[in-house]
């Protein structure tokens, strides 16, 4: 979706570039594929990690379903050609238009670096700046609200498994029969864990990485991107809150494998307790049979 | 958990009781559906003792105290068997090992078997059934029959050889319909806990929906079909001492396992189209009904012989015969089935009136000494 700042459209809708903005300016529609090929125009591509590009978006809509039928992740970004950042017609409308999609969890946050101005929220970027560095800002800030939508992402996942992880704790201590049933159910959460784990894990180099030199206006504006948004703490609590899961479920996960190995043995005894019952009740009834009938009872 | 395809099953099993004995004990006739009420009552034992077990165990109550409480129950209802045979049967049938008697005893086997792997109850049920011609052939079974029906010295082994082989209702193979109550009880249990999670196997929604134990039945049944059809081609020691043909007396294989597959499959089809469906196949009022008839139906059992047996035995002791003179031959058949439609009516309006929430009869007796 490209839309030029010259077409007067009036339009409000969250794709429809605002009006009142230079020529120059310009809205792109950014989604993640993991397939750049598809002839959509290709912003960048993330870290080889991630197996995801950045393209822009070929519908209307600010949020389509992928095939799995989660929503897919999408961000619009403005970009408004202005030297040092003094045009007070265009930032306010680019703070305006950022803020429409804001709540009072994720209010607007604003940056200024450099002669170039950053207005953000997690589903709206509008970049005042120079045309020149229209490209490298983007990419940086591409590749930052990716990471931060990752880890809000795995947040939102693990905070939604703590009351399953609390019904599944009594299980790492005591493994019966009745729990067996549950074991798909056990290992699908472990999975869900691991993959939570490694998809953090994949995050780690880029949240802890340190600052670059010589710094670049891209570089500087990753860097105070990933502050302003706390990617390191929030990596570090996630870090923790996961290492309580993986407890849980590994101990879990052993306590499924022992009672497994154990259980086999049990029926392979039980069996051999049947037929030795089964035999002494054949010799007993044997034995019955064989009675000449002298016990009276009365 | 309750369910009331269970209770539809046992209010069939029941209504299926009370008309097969008026007319064999008043008439001496066997109906058709002679030899289907007694197993479906003691499939579902099994399976109602799994479901109590699961209701105890979600209260929080603990394994030592259900076991206990199974065993008071198990020898409860072995207790009232005996003073059932003694009272309605009279004392000299104190040890013809009625279906009671069986369905205590095998409370107290459910109780062991209970915790075991599954593969451990089915073993039993598989074993008990099949070890059950052995020991009625070396026990001569038809030596206990000839008068065509169950008469035993007043011995030890006599009584013990009644008690495991030769009786009304001997553990072998009867054991194996409680056993496979409780292995219906125990997949359907372990079902509910799967789907709770939401992605169900096809194995586990095919319990769910009961599609499992209807495939359980039919195959069954087949496979009695089967042995009833090839029976004759078979060497003559499968086909005489194995086998048997289709009676209840003696419980050959084939009769126990098409009436464990009749069982399973009504469980299956009831369990699909009244527990899943239950707002349109059956009114809440019928609901209601059966749910009474299953709560006191150890009370009807007990009930409905004394009622057509007592009159019988007084009226023989009056006229200066024996007591059991009249037994089998007291009316005709056109007689007896109206009366046993009368016992029915009567007990529809009893059951409506006491409501499904009331612990009358034997049941509560047994709640009030057992629980």
């Amino acid at each position: 979706m490209n839309y030029k700042a010259n077409i007067e459209s009036g339009s409000t809708g969250s794709c429809h570039l605002p009006t009142g903005l230079p020529v120059g300016s310009e809205l792109l529609a950014v989604e993640f594929t993991e397939d750049p090929k598809d002839g959509r125009r290709l912003l960048h591509a993330l870290p080889i990690e991630f197996q995801k590009f950045a393209v822009v978006s070929p519908s209307d809509s600010a949020v389509v379903a992928d095939p799995s039928g989660k929503p897919k992740r999408q961000i619009e970004f403005l970009t408004i050609p202005a030297e040092n950042h003094q045009a007070s017609e265009s930032q306010n409308v680019a703070a305006l238009w950022v803020e429409a999609s804001t709540t009072s969890k994720t209010p607007m946050q604003m940056m200024t670096l450099q002669g170039a101005q950053i207005y953000w929220s997690d589903k709206r970027v509008a970049i005042l700046a120079a045309p020149e560095r229209f490209e490298t800002l983007r990419s940086a800030l591409i590749e930052t609200c990716w990471f931060d939508a990752e880890l809000a992402s795995l947040e939102r996942e693990l905070a939604s498994a703590w009351p399953e992880m609390q019904n599944d704790a009594p299980m790492a201590f005591v493994f019966d029969e009745k729990s067996l049933p549950r074991r798909k159910e056990l290992q699908r959460r472990f999975q869900r864990i691991v993959s939570i784990r490694s998809r953090m894990l994949r995050l780690s180099p880029h949240v802890h990485s340190p600052h670059i030199h010589p710094s670049t206006l891209a570089s500087q504006v990753a860097e105070r991107f990933r502050e302003r948004t706390r990617l390191l703490h929030r990596h570090e609590i996630l870090d923790g809150q996961l290492e309580v899961f993986e407890k849980v479920y590994d101990t879990c996960g052993q306590r499924i494998s022992d009672f497994v190995q154990s259980r086999t043995g049990h029926i392979l005894e039980g069996v051999i307790i049947v037929l030795l019952i089964v035999q002494i009740v054949i010799w007993g009834f044997d034995f019955l049979t064989s009675l000449e009938p002298t016990t009276v009872v009365q | 958990m309750h369910y009331s395809s269970i209770d539809c099953l046992k209010t069939i099993a029941i209504v299926v009781m009370v008309l097969v004995h008026f007319a064999e004990n008043l008439s001496g006739i066997q109906l058709p559906i002679t030899g289907l009420g007694a197993p479906l009552f003691t499939f579902l034992s099994g399976l109602s003792y799994r479901l109590w077990v699961d209701g105890l165990e979600a209260d929080g109550i603990s394994e030592e105290e259900i076991s206990k409480r199974s065993i008071r129950r198990g020898f409860f209802v072995f207790a009232m068997g005996f003073a059932f045979n003694i009272f309605v049967w009279l004392p000299e049938d104190t040890y013809n090992w009625d279906v009671l008697t069986m369905i205590g005893f095998g409370l107290l086997v459910l109780n062991l078997l209970r915790r075991l792997p599954l593969a451990i109850p089915i073993l039993v049920a598989v074993v008990s059934i099949l070890v059950s011609p052995l020991l009625r052939e070396m026990a001569g079974y038809q030596a206990y029959w000839e008068s065509g029906y169950f008469e035993v010295d007043l011995t030890l082994p006599d009584i013990m050889i009644g008690f495991f082989a030769t009786g009304y209702f001997p553990l072998f193979p009867w054991i194996a319909y409680s056993i496979a109550g409780l292995v219906s009880g125990t997949i359907l249990s372990g079902q509910a806990v799967e789907s709770n999670d939401g992605c169900e196997s096809f194995l586990s929604r095919s319990i769910s929906i009961g599609l499992l134990p209807v495939f359980t039945g039919c195959a069954l049944i087949s496979t009695s079909c089967v042995l009833l059809a090839a029976r004759p081609l078979l060497p003559s020691v499968l086909a005489t001492r194995f086998l048997g043909g289709w009676h209840m007396f003696p419980p050959t294989i084939e009769y126990v396992l098409a009436t464990i597959g009749m069982a399973s499959l009504l469980f299956g089809l009831t369990h699909r189209w009244i527990d899943r469906n239950r707002s349109w196949v059956l009114p809440q009022g019928m609901l209601d009904l059966t749910k009474t008839f299953s709560r006191y139906s150890f009370t009807i059992y007990v009930s409905h012989h004394m009622v057509h047996l007592w009159p019988m035995w007084i009226y023989g002791y009056v006229t200066g015969r024996e007591t059991t003179y009249y037994w089998g031959k007291a009316m005709s058949l056109g007689w007896s089935m109206p009366l046993a439609v009368l016992f029915l009516v009567i007990c529809f309006f009893a059951m409506r009136r006491i409501g499904p929430d009331r612990r009358l009869g034997i049941e509560g007796w047994m709640r009030w000494l057992c629980d």
